[in-house]
């Protein structure tokens, strides 16, 4: 078989962290290749490192039938490989025409920039792929899915042999795959060759020819589309080892699936956020998990940013032990005995500068509570963050060592031991155990029920569909800002989930 | 990270080493001004006389005070460039002051109090409003400095030299002038703040990462505004002091002196982008410049050389901050 591009033997290591073990990596010319594995699996890696944007520490690039030496983001682009641009990579201030010709400005014979040519040439690249954008709009005018669009508008544009896509599709409508399906597939019948990334199934079986497996920075195995399935896929991204933890998981689960009315710690009633997103209402009951999953812009991290009085909601009552509440920030939703466990650990959970034991300490509350007058304990707090290294096992060389140069894993576990040390009876905890090691991951599962079982109320949020069997006594699937299903311990199932989430009946 | 190591060792949480944290943080600077106080004196040996010495300390005190305020400033995240107005204001303020026969301390109090409400407009506008610290105080650099110059037309306002004022701000205790114990002790309150307080942490939390801070439940707007108060009480003692050891309120006094305070808090090791720093540092890197200052004089340099000398160590620092992050 001719491949166009063969990675042989790629070590990649993120400040002492290997996260690529030798992978060998084959693209046919002219195939839809689907890249699937869990958050963490290396995928992004893998593409950047393919894309030049990040040097490889070992292994070889064979593009062409030619091994490339030296290699960054130029001889990629010269080598006929490209990416669809994260949205941010689009610049938002200027028109969609010249996001799109951005590395192809055209010019007249004065050598400026000729800008009717550049809109004709953007508006007929849109046409062609018969996408409703006007050239002449402002990016940031545009609705994110539409941005979205234009990256990938973009990419194609420049008409080179490769596309790398990753995750395409994150904030595009189900009309919107499914049109870009059609536009991929064109591309293939021009010769082009499509590297897919994604987490959903439909979406890599609905296109792609072949299927690459990673797991923990090694390929698994790679398997042609039309002669696997899902469950198949799904089980090598996991492996097989998780799989039986949650086949206990869910036995034991359905043994304590039982009354139904149990009193509620926390009660939405018609929520509203904007004027066009759906009323939702749920309980989160005593001794349950709760949780809640959907694609990515479903609503659900829109939905934890109200209760935790991050942004403001239109209409709505939230009642916390039976008592109507208003939280207008994260500060009353604190008092009222709430811990938010964010979604993104860098951006939102960790002072990266911070030390471990700073991080740990750093809700105000607990630190108000520990010391006198404003002035805090360190003795104290010193004794409480050493108690939660040890519950959590986070490996640190001391409490001292910044939260900075510790495993994605570890970083995770400060943050949960910073919405701990504060006795919270209501936890939420939104996307926990992205991008984190398989090891981590299984502990905080099992912490996660240990608290459970010590009588905290937990909202689980997260929208990686592996996992929400493992962890859920009840599951709530949201889609387009909308409950669509409330799904129990026995038909909490992937495809289950799958159905709902994508809207499949 | 797999499995086996997850499980492997018991967690260990000794603390290190006082000595090898006080070198890893501040080795490189420390060496920087001990080669550069080893270099003055063999070639310079009047460097060393102690009158020398401790007039390097005390006539840095505003670049001390300044640079204090400038890190609870630069720790949360922000810069203030109204220093050199505001100090030159609050030695207008209380010049004006003791001329109506206003008590010294109360006088001393007052001033401070206006400089710390006008830190605290900073800090509301750049935390209520969301405007950028370097717009919002540029801004105010050019009110403080307007309000200055209208106190007394633009003219300097001279302090009686028999004002028990002159004694506070020009005396010394046991040979060692008074500033310097007030630097001292200034130090200490703010060292204090920094490493024992929760409003000192909140400093630190809101500079290192504002949405995590805000998260946990940390307000923004009161450690901002708190940080900016901090700064400027500071500064406008800083100011009075000037007005005290040159016997008036100047209203063209202090230009510059936060950029003074800003190479002295980044040659101490304090993160520009916020977070990440100490207190300690900022004497090291008042130390530095004093030192610089110094030598440039006793070696016979214009003062214009000594500037370009100043913004090349302000943009190595900062080179050699990023360099060490990375590593």
């Amino acid at each position: 078989m001719d491949n166009i591009v063969t990675m042989q033997g790629i070590h990649k290591s993120f400040s002492g962290v290997e996260v690529l073990h030798g992978v060998d990596f084959q693209l046919q010319r002219g195939e839809i290749l689907g890249l699937v594995g869990e958050n963490g699996a290396g995928k992004s890696t893998l593409m950047n490192i393919l894309m030049g944007s990040h040097p490889r520490d070992a292994g070889e690039i064979i593009i062409n039938g030619k091994t490339l030496k030296e290699y960054n983001v130029t001889i990629a682009l010269q080598s006929g490989i490209t990416m669809i641009p994260q949205e941010l990579a689009l610049v938002p201030a200027i028109t969609v025409g010249e996001n799109i010709m951005l590395s192809q400005r055209s010019a007249n014979s004065f050598r400026m920039l000729d800008w009717k040519k550049l809109h004709q040439r953007a508006q007929a690249t849109i046409d062609e792929m018969h996408f409703d954008i006007d050239s002449h709009a402002r990016l940031d005018s545009l609705p994110i899915a539409y941005r979205q669009l234009v990256a990938i508008i973009r990419a194609i544009s420049e008409n080179q042999q490769v596309i790398i896509m990753d995750e395409p599709t994150s904030s595009l409508s189900r009309e919107e795959v499914i049109h870009l399906h059609d536009v991929i597939r064109q591309l293939k019948e021009r010769g082009k060759t499509i590297i897919y990334i994604s987490h959903l199934m439909d979406e890599i079986f609905g296109i792609t020819d072949r299927i690459t497996i990673l797991r923990d920075g090694n390929i698994i195995d790679t398997k042609r589309t039309a002669e696997t399935n899902e469950r198949e896929i799904v089980s090598l991204m996991v492996g097989e080892q998780l799989y039986e933890v949650q086949g206990q998981l869910l036995h034991r689960e359905i043994e304590e699936d039982k009354n139904e009315k149990r009193p509620a710690a926390l009660s939405v009633r018609d929520l509203r956020r904007t004027k066009n997103t759906g009323a939702l209402s749920f309980d989160l009951r005593e001794g349950e998990i709760l949780g809640i999953t959907g694609l990515i812009g479903a609503g659900k991290t829109e939905l934890i940013r109200c209760l935790f009085g991050l942004d403001k909601y239109l209409s709505g009552e939230i009642r916390i032990f039976d008592k109507p509440v208003k939280i207008n920030n994260p500060i009353t939703a604190i008092k009222h005995h709430m811990m938010l466990v964010p979604e993104d650990r860098k951006l939102q959970g960790l002072v990266l500068p911070g030390s471990v034991q700073e991080n740990i300490t750093l809700t105000q509350l607990y630190r108000k509570k520990t010391g006198k007058l404003g002035f805090r304990s360190l003795s104290k707090e010193r004794k409480d963050s050493e108690r939660y290294v040890k519950r959590l096992s986070i490996k640190i060389s001391s409490l001292e060592q910044r939260v900075r140069n510790l495993s994605g894993g570890n970083q995770q576990k400060v943050v949960i031991s910073k919405a701990l040390i504060t006795n919270p009876r209501i936890l939420i905890l939104d996307e926990p155990t992205r991008g984190i090691d398989v090891g981590a991951k299984a502990m905080i599962y099992q912490l996660i029920r240990e608290l459970r079982n010590e009588g905290m109320f937990i909202l689980f949020v997260s929208s990686d569909i592996n996992e929400v069997p493992l962890v859920c006594d009840r599951l709530l699937v949201m889609r387009d800002s909308n409950i669509v299903a409330e799904l129990k311990a026995r038909e909490i199932t992937a495809d289950n989930i799958i159905n709902h989430v994508a809207g499949v009946k | 990270m797999n499995k086996n190591t997850e499980n492997a060792g018991a967690v260990k949480t000794a603390r290190p080493n006082v000595m090898l944290q006080y070198m890893r943080s501040y080795g490189g600077i420390t060496v920087v001004l001990l080669v550069m106080i080893l270099f003055t004196s063999l070639l310079q040996p009047t460097f060393l006389r102690s009158s020398n010495l401790l007039g390097i300390l005390a006539n840095s005190n505003d670049i001390f005070l300044a640079g204090f305020g400038m890190t609870f400033v630069i720790l949360a995240g922000g810069i203030d460039l109204s220093q050199g107005s505001l100090a030159a204001m609050s030695g207008m303020v209380i010049a004006m002051l003791l001329s109506k026969g206003c008590n010294f301390v109360l006088a001393i109090l007052i001033t401070m109090a206006i400089g710390a409400l006008c830190g605290a407009i900073n800090g509301v506008i750049i935390s209520v409003a969301n405007v950028p610290p370097f717009v919002v105080t540029l801004g105010t650099m050019g009110i403080f400095r307007g309000i200055g110059m209208t106190l007394n037309s633009g003219y300097a306002l001279a302090i009686d030299m028999a004002n028990p004022f002159i004694e506070f701000t020009n005396g010394r205790l046991w040979g060692v002038p008074n500033v310097l114990i007030y630097v001292l002790i200034v130090f200490l309150i703010c060292h204090f703040i920094l490493r024992m307080t929760n409003v000192g942490r909140n400093v630190y939390a809101i500079g290192g990462n504002k949405e995590a801070a805000k998260l946990a439940g940390i307000s923004v707007v009161r450690t901002t505004v708190f940080t900016y108060a901090m700064c400027s009480a500071l500064v406008s003692l800083a100011g009075l002091i000037l007005a005290g050891r040159m016997y008036s309120g100047l209203p063209s006094a202090s230009i510059g002196l936060e950029t003074k305070a800003v190479a002295a808090v980044i040659l101490g090791g304090t993160s520009f982008t916020g977070g990440d720093g100490k207190i300690f540092g900022t004497i090291i890197g008042v130390l530095i410049l004093g030192v610089l200052t110094n030598s440039m004089v006793l070696f016979g340099l214009s003062s214009d050389i000594q500037e370009i000398v100043q913004g090349v160590i302000i943009i190595a620092a900062v080179i050699y901050d990023g360099l060490r992050k990375k590593s």
